[in-house]
């Protein structure tokens, strides 16, 4: 079973400490999501898990392995990341840029296994007609697809989404975040997401990570993080929760 | 064989089976063909290419349209050490004069970046903006040892920096050749990381290529490759530029099918641009870098003005 570890991590840039002293550990395959004012850290966390930050302190580890002596080809064979946006600077089709996601695990050449991957993901994200058209040219919603397609087919233990709903409207929310729950569980994986949207995650979530002040606020299933009092003091806003079969529905009170 | 000195192609395959199997190679025919026009041809084909593949790989790697053997300061390296060498007479290995001044020059603005790096992260930004900063400041220099040399020494620097592939021996082309065929296969061999590396930074390490070591040593090698025909042909710019971005019109933007078709598309768009440049004023000859630019230019335009939602944003 695959293992992510934050040991005394502690992350910042020059003399401004971001995330401090953190100690977390994945390991149940499920849907988590990471939750949290803006700047507070929430990316920061998850880009140490792949390598694409440094701590300043403490280790983070894949299956008992710091990330950081591991390749970023070893790594890419467990860990996929969705970044929110494409990239693309050049002309690449919809096929193109998903079936990209098979490079950490093809070869030179394009096998069946790899289109049957594509072909898959195309089909669970709704992106059959969109497959011939250059990604630049696709709505920002449509690109998120995209991008949630390309780290599917890297078939990772460990898919890492930053904001991964952010331009989706509410069908497409929910379609994904449904697809994501399901799609841990049934392969056996641990999704993280960096995520803001409180009713989504509260009813998609296997777990929430709630994270403010350089630190872990909170962890824990959505009705024991996402109460009213947790967000009054990490958002500053007052809140009502209603539960429904044990699921916390969040009404923020607007301030006139 | 298209010339001053009109030749059948029948005749020009006689000369070539003299030149493999033995006969008259005292003929006037035999040395136009075999001696002149021959390395011509083929270092514009090889030089074309070279410069093509490094137009690709540094446009694919350092995710720039812009970017290209020129913008990267190779080129201005190389006309800088040629100045030197041949306004000034300063050899830094002697004997070695203008070629061997040009490909070391040509190297400096690759050898700053990968100085800085260890430093500072090289971004694609960065390496770029080096590399123009670089060929600012080269062009000035050489500009300045201009205004105070003589007549006979600016006439051969202007000739060297508009290029030429005239004047190509064999043995000249060994070398460009061996450079060119290891650079492309290495860029060839890279072509799904370069792929990758287009999609960003993150993206790309997250899909397994260690994006700044790999950047850098694709880096190295095609300011090699560039160095190396530079050296030999002057300045010919435009083909690194341009030979991608119309290949990526007609092809698209995967690598693995771009690489080598720039290259070919390079070859014959400079093999094609000497032939015009030997033709058109014959007998006088036109710089062949100001011919690719005259036939590749319009292309380029009208592919642009056609494909400009497909291709750039």
């Amino acid at each position: 079973m695959t293992k992510v570890e934050f040991k005394d991590m502690s992350f910042g840039y020059d003399t401004k400490i971001i995330l401090d002293n953190i100690n977390l550990t994945f390991e149940e395959p499920g849907l988590v999501c990471v939750l949290g004012p803006n700047g507070v850290g929430k990316t920061t966390l998850v880009k140490c898990i792949n390598k694409l930050l440094v701590p300043k302190a403490g280790v983070v580890e894949l299956n008992g392995t710091d990330v950081h002596k591991m390749s970023f080809h070893e790594m890419a064979q467990h860990l996929a990341f969705v970044p929110n946006s494409s990239g693309n600077t050049f002309s690449m089709s919809v096929l193109e840029t998903i079936l990209m996601g098979r490079h950490p695990i093809a070869g030179w050449t394009t096998t069946d296994e790899d289109i049957e991957a594509v072909e898959q993901a195309i089909t669970i994200l709704g992106l059959g007609e969109f497959v011939s058209r250059d990604v630049r040219a696709l709505s920002a919603g449509q690109v998120q697809r995209v991008m949630i397609a390309r780290g599917l087919v890297q078939e990772p233990e460990v898919l890492i989404l930053d904001e991964p709903t952010s331009n989706l409207d509410v069908k497409y929310q929910m379609g994904v975040m449904k697809f994501l729950k399901s799609y841990a569980h049934d392969r056996g994986i641990i999704v993280i997401m960096v995520c803001h949207d409180l009713n989504i995650t509260a009813a998609y979530a296997d777990r929430v990570i709630l994270v403010y002040d350089k630190g872990i606020y909170a962890d824990g299933s959505a009705a024991e993080v996402l109460t009213a009092e947790n967000i009054e003091e990490v958002y500053d806003v007052k809140a009502k929760v209603f539960y429904e079969d044990g699921v916390p529905h969040i009404f923020l009170v607007p301030e006139y | 064989m298209i010339g001053t000195y009109p030749i059948e192609p029948e005749d020009v395959w006689n000369q070539l089976m003299i030149a493999i199997f033995g006969g008259d190679r005292e003929s006037t025919i035999y040395h136009v063909v075999i001696e002149l026009r021959m390395p011509r041809i083929l270092g514009a084909i090889v030089c074309g290419f070279g410069l093509a593949i490094c137009g690709t790989a540094m446009q694919s790697m350092l995710k720039n349209p812009l970017a290209d053997p020129y913008t990267m300061g190779i080129s201005s390296g190389a006309g800088f050490g040629a100045a030197l060498a041949i306004l000034l007479g300063i050899e830094l290995i002697a004997g070695g004069g203008v070629v061997v001044n040009a490909f070391i020059f040509a190297i400096v603005p690759a050898a700053v970046i990968m100085f800085l790096s260890r430093f500072r992260q090289a971004t694609p930004t960065m390496m770029i903006l080096c590399g123009t900063a670089l060929m600012y400041l080269f062009n000035a220099i050489t500009q300045l040892f201009m205004l105070v040399a003589d007549p006979e020494s600016m006439s051969a620097v202007y000739t060297w920096m508009v290029g030429s592939v005239n004047g190509i021996t064999y043995s000249n082309l060994v070398i460009m050749v061996v450079v060119t065929v290891l650079g492309s296969i290495y860029v060839q061999i890279m072509a799904g990381q370069l792929n990758v590396m287009g999609l960003g930074d993150e993206s790309a390490k997250t899909m397994g290529v260690d994006v700044e070591r790999r950047r850098l040593i694709v880096m190295l090698v095609v300011t090699l490759v560039a160095a190396a025909v530079v050296s030999f042909t002057g300045i010919i710019g435009f083909v690194g530029l341009v030979a991608p971005h119309i290949v990526r019109t007609i092809l698209g933007s995967d690598n693995r099918y771009l690489i080598p078709a720039s290259g070919i598309f390079g070859a014959v768009l400079l093999m094609a641009s000497d032939v015009a440049a030997r033709t058109i004023v014959a007998p006088q000859m036109l710089p062949v870098g100001v011919v690719t630019a005259c036939l590749g230019g319009p292309l380029f335009m009208y592919l642009i003005l056609r494909n400009s939602r497909e291709a750039w944003t």
